[in-house]
């Protein structure tokens, strides 16, 4: 029996004096020859990690997931509710609810616990509900980090008066609004403030407050007879009936947050800020300092818990930085926004256009609903083909990552089934690439692809050694696959007979990429092949493709749902590749 | 054509799935599943240290699963108010109730997933649910002293909640490679009772005839949205199936005779037939032709589905070849 050694958290909340020593002299700018501050990931000391914003919204409910980078991830998710005024000092006011989970998705030390809120009005809090309760110092560590954010959310968004408590209120001492803000923290790389932040404003910006309609509004005798009575019919208009209205906000506060590394030895006082820290920064750092700013400029919040000492020239230097950056981060959340918003129009209008349609054709003659078919499966198709490819070539701010488009699957017919899968797959991927390789510049590639052959000779020995032990397995398991068969058909690719079709489909899925460069790699690889294992060819295929594609920026569409993140920001384009998995 | 159904689908036609594996990167696995619009995170943590020491075994692993709590909240606005999507008019009575209930109680006595109101199940039971449908297919064996962590965070509830996050767990143990002796898929089906079957068509299931036998004739609705459940006289069941299990020749039917009056059902029990793990009843009572009817639907469901994880997996595993030993 084998012996595991179990696991713990250790590794996630702490690091080796080695790395800390080294990630401190790094950040101080001690190490390098010129005293330049240097990042482990290769960011300049105010540079930000690229954000990837993706929206969604349905009736009374609204949701926003903020990706930094490719480590950190958190959704907000806002709704609302009617109640009775909760204050009674204040019955036209409204109130907000924000509940922040810092939870074991996030991390793997991370808890089920609830952070404490000044301002949970008549709430139980059920702290008792924590998954595994378990001691020390680690769930202390977590609930400062919750608590801190939902502070942070409460002050800029609540006392700061970016919502208007009073413009939530529907019907004066009777009906108010009660929203609530949820924000989950789904992965912490680092960070995590700024992106439960910046989810949460998203999330409040993006949705949409649904009509009131009071009932008994005909007859004032009825209505005063209702009011007097405590009870009037109050309904919520669906979404899809009576446009709903954004949420009364005056300003959007976002957040920059530094991580500070100052000297420990005291002999100097100079303090390195990097922005944007990911996890071994934070854990290396001193301390995190935090500034909220809005668009104009404005200053709504400062958090500093301490850590290491400031001077004031050096806070105010950060503060513009920080400035600096949130004005970034509006106007990215800007563009997101207005492009969420006309997303969700157009799903709106689809889907009263198909009730519309669903209820002719239900209430119509047999004439109209044999008609109808013929013409809604298949412009709904290539709809869905138009849209697939121009979600997965826009990388604009915004972007969704492209699916694994699946067709619906029909039973029964298993064979079928998988071809209609994989081939609406691979023909949205192939008209994308159609249209994109167009525009690639041919000449650039060839030489390129000429010259990485004497690399990925050497790389063919090591990499030759994996590629060995992978396949029998994949053949294994691939043998009774029935559907591969259908992929050969674009591109009968390899000279030599090939019967492992995992790696066949690999080559296939290549040859969409780069649908020039396969021909003149083919005669280069033949005199390369030792032996008559496919592998080694399969493999070298791939290093190439790769080296040709990080030079054009425009294939990075396809690459997209692999490892890359789309660039959301429109103005700056990361000049380095961004960093891959 | 017009369907009866609300969603516009043939009875035995799934939504559209989608899935991406890895999308978190502290965690040892995770898988994002998209069925329709309902949208399910599953994030693994495994195998690691209890915390509570006197919680773990000495000779097998333990699996614990918790469903996200930021979600609790929202998920009971989706339940009293109906379907999310589907531009059908609202009941808007449903939203007052919900409303005026809620202001008494603001804590978390409404369910945790979108279940009908009639549901009555609480968050407990649903994690003891996917705990037990994990637990019978991972190999605990393997990991004594050991706890598997499964976190799961609805994103968007539309319908089939449940079965979806069996489904988006599995895959994100497949994607931390945590090793497993079957493959649990879950299928979610409604049982409609209908008076007549208005189209041949709508008994693709073969236990039609099995339905005639009988009176109340059963349509089996698989992978219902929100919606579909909240229907009237909707009895859903989930069931969870080793697909690894399923043998190629389909259609054939499982069970042989059903006496008249109901009480002795035979099946035939072959040696390749697909093993269910568990099931998960809520909803309006089934009658036991839409239990039998929903087995045969949810087999061919999970054959399909098990085909759309290998794709997913291929997909990954490529990407990883591509980035790894570039």
């Amino acid at each position: 029996m084998q012996y595991i050694i179990p696991r713990d958290d250790t590794s996630s909340r702490s690091l080796s004096l080695p790395e800390r020593a080294f990630l401190r002299n790094a950040a101080r700018g001690v190490s390098s020859s010129t005293g330049s501050i240097l990042r482990l990931d290769g960011r300049a000391p105010s540079e930000a990690r690229p954000i990837r914003l993706s929206f969604s919204r349905c009736h009374n409910r609204a949701e926003c997931t903020v990706q930094l980078g490719n480590g950190t991830r958190s959704a907000a998710s806002v709704r609302a509710e009617l109640v009775p005024p909760p204050n009674a000092d204040r019955p036209n006011d409204g109130q907000v609810k924000f509940g922040v989970e810092v939870g074991p998705m996030g991390c793997m030390g991370y808890e089920n616990t609830v952070p404490v809120s000044n301002y949970a009005v008549g709430e139980s809090v059920d702290g008792g509900q924590a998954g595994s309760g378990g001691g020390g110092d680690v769930p202390y560590i977590q609930r400062l980090a919750s608590n801190r954010i939902l502070r942070l959310l409460e002050r800029t968004l609540l006392i700061g008066g970016s919502i208007d408590a009073e413009a939530l209120c529907v019907q004066a001492g009777v009906w108010v609004w009660r929203l609530h803000v949820d924000v989950s923290l789904l992965d912490d790389g680092g960070n995590a403030i700024d992106a439960c932040v910046l989810a949460a404003v998203a999330a409040l910006r993006h949705y949409r407050l649904p009509e009131v309609s009071m009932g008994g509004d005909g007859d004032d005798v009825e209505t005063s007879e209702a009011v007097s009575s405590g009870y009037q019919e109050t309904n919520i208009i669906h979404s899809d009936d009576r446009e709903p209205t954004p949420l009364p906000l005056h300003h959007t506060p976002l957040t920059a947050t530094f991580a500070l590394f100052a000297d420990e030895t005291g002999t100097t006082t100079a303090v390195s800020a990097l922005l944007d820290p990911y996890d071994r920064e934070e854990l290396a750092c001193d301390g995190l300092l935090t500034w909220s700013f809005n668009k104009y400029g404005e200053m709504c919040c400062v958090d500093f818990p301490g850590g290491c000492e400031l001077r004031p020239r050096q806070l105010t230097a950060s503060s513009n930085l920080g400035k600096r950056r949130c004005i970034e981060i509006c106007e990215l959340l800007e563009t997101a926004l207005v492009e969420a918003e006309s997303k969700a129009q157009q799903d709106r209008m689809d889907r009263l256009k198909q009730v519309n349609a669903m209820r002719q054709s239900l209430g119509g003659d047999e004439e109209s609903t044999t008609t109808m078919p013929a013409n809604i499966p298949v412009t709904d198709e290539d709809e869905e083909d138009e849209q697939y490819r121009l979600r997965a070539l826009d990388y604009s701010s915004g972007h969704i990552p492209a699916p694994v488009k699946e067709d619906k699957v029909k039973k029964g017919s298993h064979g079928k089934n998988m071809k209609g899968e994989t081939s609406s797959l691979f023909h949205a991927i192939l008209r994308s690439a159609q249209s994109t390789s167009l525009e690639k510049p041919m000449d650039e590639d060839k030489p390129l692809a000429v010259g990485t052959n004497d690399m990925s000779v050497e790389k063919k020995s090591t990499v030759e050694l994996v590629a060995h032990t992978v396949k029998p397995e994949a053949t294994n398991t691939k043998k009774t696959e029935p559907t591969k068969p259908k992929l050969q058909k674009p591109k009968p690719i390899q000279s030599a007979s090939l019967d492992d079709s995992d790696e066949e489909e690999v080559v296939q899925l290549q040859s969409e990429f780069t649908t020039t460069e396969q021909e003149p790699d083919q005669e280069s690889t033949a005199p390369m092949e030792i032996d008559s294992n496919d592998s080694p060819t399969v493999v070298e295929q791939i290093p190439r493709s790769k080296k040709s594609k990080s030079t054009t920026r425009t294939e990075e569409a396809e690459e997209d749902d692999v490892d890359d993140l789309a660039m959301a920001v429109k103005k700056k384009k990361k000049s380095k590749k961004p960093k891959k998995k | 054509m017009a369907y009866s159904r609300p969603s516009n689908r043939k009875p035995s036609t799934l939504r559209p799935l989608s899935a991406e594996l890895s999308p978190l990167h502290r965690s040892d696995g995770s898988a994002s599943l998209k069925c329709g619009n309902t949208h399910i995170l599953a994030a693994i943590q495994g195998p690691i240290a209890p915390r509570i020491p006197n919680r773990e075994r000495y000779d097998r692993g333990i699996v614990s699963v918790a469903f996200s709590k930021g979600l609790v909240m929202m998920s009971n606005a989706v339940a009293g108010g109906g379907n999310s999507f589907g531009g059908v008019v609202q009941d808007d009575d449903n939203n007052i109730d919900n409303t005026i209930n809620s202001t008494n109680n603001s804590t978390m006595t409404s369910l945790p997933v979108p279940l009908p109101s009639g549901g009555g199940a609480t968050e407990r039971e649903l994690e003891y649910f996917l705990r037990d449908a994990l637990s019978s297919c991972i190999m605990l064996e393997r990991y004594p002293r050991c706890v598997i962590q499964v976190v799961i965070q609805i994103v968007q509830a539309d319908g089939s909640v449940l079965g979806t996050a069996v489904n988006c767990a599995v895959m994100a143990l497949m994607d931390a490679g945590i090793a497993m002796r079957g493959l649990a898929v879950a299928a979610t089906c409604v049982a409609v009772k209908n008076s007549s079957v208005e189209r041949a068509e709508d008994m693709d299931v073969d236990t039609g005839e099995m339905g005639q036998n009988k009176n109340d004739k059963v349509t089996v609705w698989l992978d219902p949205t929100a919606e579909e459940e909240s229907g009237e006289g909707h009895g859903m069941v989930v069931i969870v199936i080793d697909a690894s299990k399923i043998s190629k020749q389909s259609n054939s039917c499982s069970i042989t005779s059903i006496s008249k009056d109901m009480d002795q059902v035979e099946l035939n029990a072959e040696k390749d037939d697909a093993k269910i793990i568990t099931s998960f009843t809520y909803g309006s009572p089934l009658s036991l032709a839409g239990l039998l009817s929903s087995i045969e639907s949810s087999k061919q469901s999970c054959a399909a589905f098990a085909a759309f994880m290998r794709l997913a997996v291929e997909q990954k595993v490529q990407k990883e070849e591509q980035t790894l030993w570039s």
